[in-house]
């Protein structure tokens, strides 16, 4: 059997992005590793001092991608922390929100990265032109989530309308009576691209290992916002205040973010795990498209992670519509946010697009940080796609190099990882 | 609706790599904008994608690595460059720029002209707010921005202007 050397590898460390290390010889695994050497950043310093009205403002900033989500987090709990009561609106308001941004991931993650990959493309850019229409179903999608969070943030990204106690701008109900059209309209370009992912799933890896999953679990909701930690291995769940004793973080010698494990070696997060625990409480549509992949609880295909993505693409808008007509059906009453500070401590949990995201912040009587820890999903996921990696490449050995190493790009993107977002500045030459 | 954007794009707790969205706050306060859309996209480099389509001019102020002295800016277009970002799409996070521009030129929305105003960083640590480097140098940064787009100086705002401390996110 061949040598096998795959060494995909970032040069610059303020960049970060993972490396995945394979050296094998004549059949032997000399060297197997997922490897995150990522510039640690110290977001959790640069909180502390600030104003409990600031936090989820400045932690917008940890991502691009998932900024709603981290101001939801955030201003979760500091919520929590100073006994603030929101209202049900904004509380729906909030939701519908996070909505925005699960899609806008998702049909992003979809649709940019593993589209390419299935249908023989090295990136979005040559497939807008070689499959137009995919593309174009996709941008469609994407431009939508993008003015939907918007309307509701105040911008498309890093939101500034979230504020303690409520929201600073409330949206119109003319604004909303559009984004209902909107989104009623877009389930039919979710069909499409759920048809259009059904026609390429057998080109998706079968790989299986039997994993633990971790989600939010709440009662009688396919939920990404609120309810407790759950668990495919036990039935017993854990209130989002002990989320230490489940991520149990720990540091490798190979790896500068911290890993995660709670019943066994690892476990997985994001959108899989999410089916995996709550798949039961889908709507109507989302159920119909994941039975159209014949996608069941219990699926161990990390791969399969790209599907549970797609199905929840049409969750998060069915149950918007649903939100939409209560808020509609109530009108959108005034309300202007009031928070006093005061001392204490408090715990956000929300899921974001890649997984279970935990925020805790103490503040002291002022209402200034004064501690705060944030374990994000993708760390959660590191330990687990080098469990995969161990399982998997004994299985793929003989396929040569180039294949083995295409796979495990796969598999690592399939995992929707959050590397190293929060910077993109420019790196040119002059011509 | 507007015909031209502007765009800051940039990480403003990541010292210089905020240069971007804090020009764009500065514009704001110091400049009459009327009739031009200004989006901070922070480190959603994505989304110029959709800001930009089918307007008639864009301009895109960012961090740029060019092997200038730090504090240096350049007015370049996509042509004039070429990205030496490595990109192995692993990741979502994973952004360029110049591809999202020939995106949108192959969708058929891009723009007629995008112009890019690159800022030579002295530091793109955790933490910090901009440098010296680039501080001393901001009225010279907007003064070419706002040629570029023919903007006047708001009257009050010699007096009035309340410098942001830089490495505000808000």
């Amino acid at each position: 059997m061949a040598k096998i050397n795959i060494d995909v590898h970032h040069v610059t460390r303020v960049e970060g992005h993972g490396n995945i290390r394979v050296r094998a010889n004549d059949g032997t695994i000399e060297e197997l590793q997922w490897q995150v050497p990522e510039a640690p950043r110290f977001f959790e310093a640069m909180v502390r001092g600030r104003s409990f009205e600031d936090i989820q403002t400045i932690v917008s900033r940890i991502c691009g991608i998932c900024s709603v989500t981290h101001s939801l987090a955030a201003i979760k709990a500091v919520e929590d922390a100073m006994g603030l009561e929101i209202s049900e609106q904004t509380d729906a308001l909030r939701i519908l929100m996070h909505y925005g941004e699960q899609l806008e991931s998702h049909s992003l993650h979809v649709g940019y990265l593993v589209a390419p990959d299935l249908l023989g493309q090295k990136s979005v850019v040559p497939l807008a032109a070689s499959h137009p229409d995919v593309v174009k179903t996709i941008i469609k999608i994407h431009r939508l989530s993008n003015e939907w969070m918007e309307l509701i943030g105040g911008r498309m990204t890093h939101p500034v309308t979230i504020k303690p106690g409520g929201f600073s701008k409330l949206p119109k109900e003319k604004e909303l009576r559009d984004l209902k059209n909107r989104l009623t309209d877009i389930i039919g370009d979710l069909h499409i691209l759920a048809d259009v992912v059904l026609g390429l799933v057998d080109k998706l890896p079968d790989f299986k290992r039997d994993t633990e999953y971790i989600a939010l679990k709440q009662p009688e909701l396919y939920t990404f916002y609120h309810g407790n930690i759950a668990s495919t291995d036990t039935p017993k769940v854990v209130d989002i205040h002990q989320f230490e004793s489940v991520a149990n973080e720990y540091v490798t010698p190979h790896s500068t973010a911290k890993w995660t494990k709670w019943h066994r070696e690892s476990y997985a997060v994001g959108a899989l795990a999410r089916f995996n625990i709550n798949g039961d409480l889908l709507l109507p549509e989302a159920k119909k498209t994941a039975d159209k992949f014949g996608l069941s609880k219990g699926t161990c295909n990390p791969y399969m992670n790209n599907v549970a993505q797609v199905v929840e693409c049409v969750q998060v808008v069915e149950h918007s519509l649903e939100l939409l007509d209560k808020l509609l059906s109530k009108g959108i009453v005034p309300e202007v946010p009031k928070a006093k500070p005061k001392a204490g401590e408090g715990v956000g949990c929300v899921e974001a697009p890649r997984g279970i995201l935990f925020h805790r912040y103490a503040f002291n009587d002022k209402g200034e940080c004064i501690r705060a820890n944030i374990c994000i999903p993708t760390n959660q996921n590191h330990a687990n796609i080098q469990k995969d990696f161990e399982a998997f490449v004994p299985q793929i050995l003989d396929r040569g190099q180039d294949q083995v190493r295409l796979l495990l790009e796969m598999l690592v993107r399939s995992y929707d990882p959050c590397i190293s977002c929060s910077t993109h500045y420019l790196d040119v030459e002059f011509v | 609706m507007e015909n031209t954007v502007v765009i800051g794009l940039g990480n403003p707790l990541l010292s210089d790599e905020g240069i971007g969205v804090y020009l764009l706050e500065q514009l704001k306060e110091r400049y009459e904008y009327s009739g031009l859309g200004l989006h901070d996209l922070g480190s959603a480099g994505i989304s110029v994608l959709h800001v930009i389509a089918h307007k008639q001019k864009a301009v895109i102020i960012d961090c740029a690595f060019m092997n200038e002295k730090p504090g240096t800016i350049k007015r370049f277009t996509k042509e004039q460059v070429r990205s030496l970002k490595l990109i192995h799409g692993l990741s979502l996070h994973e952004g360029d720029l110049l591809s999202t521009i020939t995106l949108s030129e192959s969708l058929g929305e891009c723009p007629e002209s995008i112009v890019l105003f690159g800022i030579e960083p002295a530091s793109i640590a955790a933490g910090g707010g901009l440098s010296d480097a680039l501080l001393c140098n901001v009225d010279k940064y907007l003064g070419l921005i706002a040629a570029e787009l023919h903007l006047k100086p708001k009257q009050s705002s010699a007096y009035l202007s309340k410098k942001n401390h830089p490495g505000d996110y808000a």
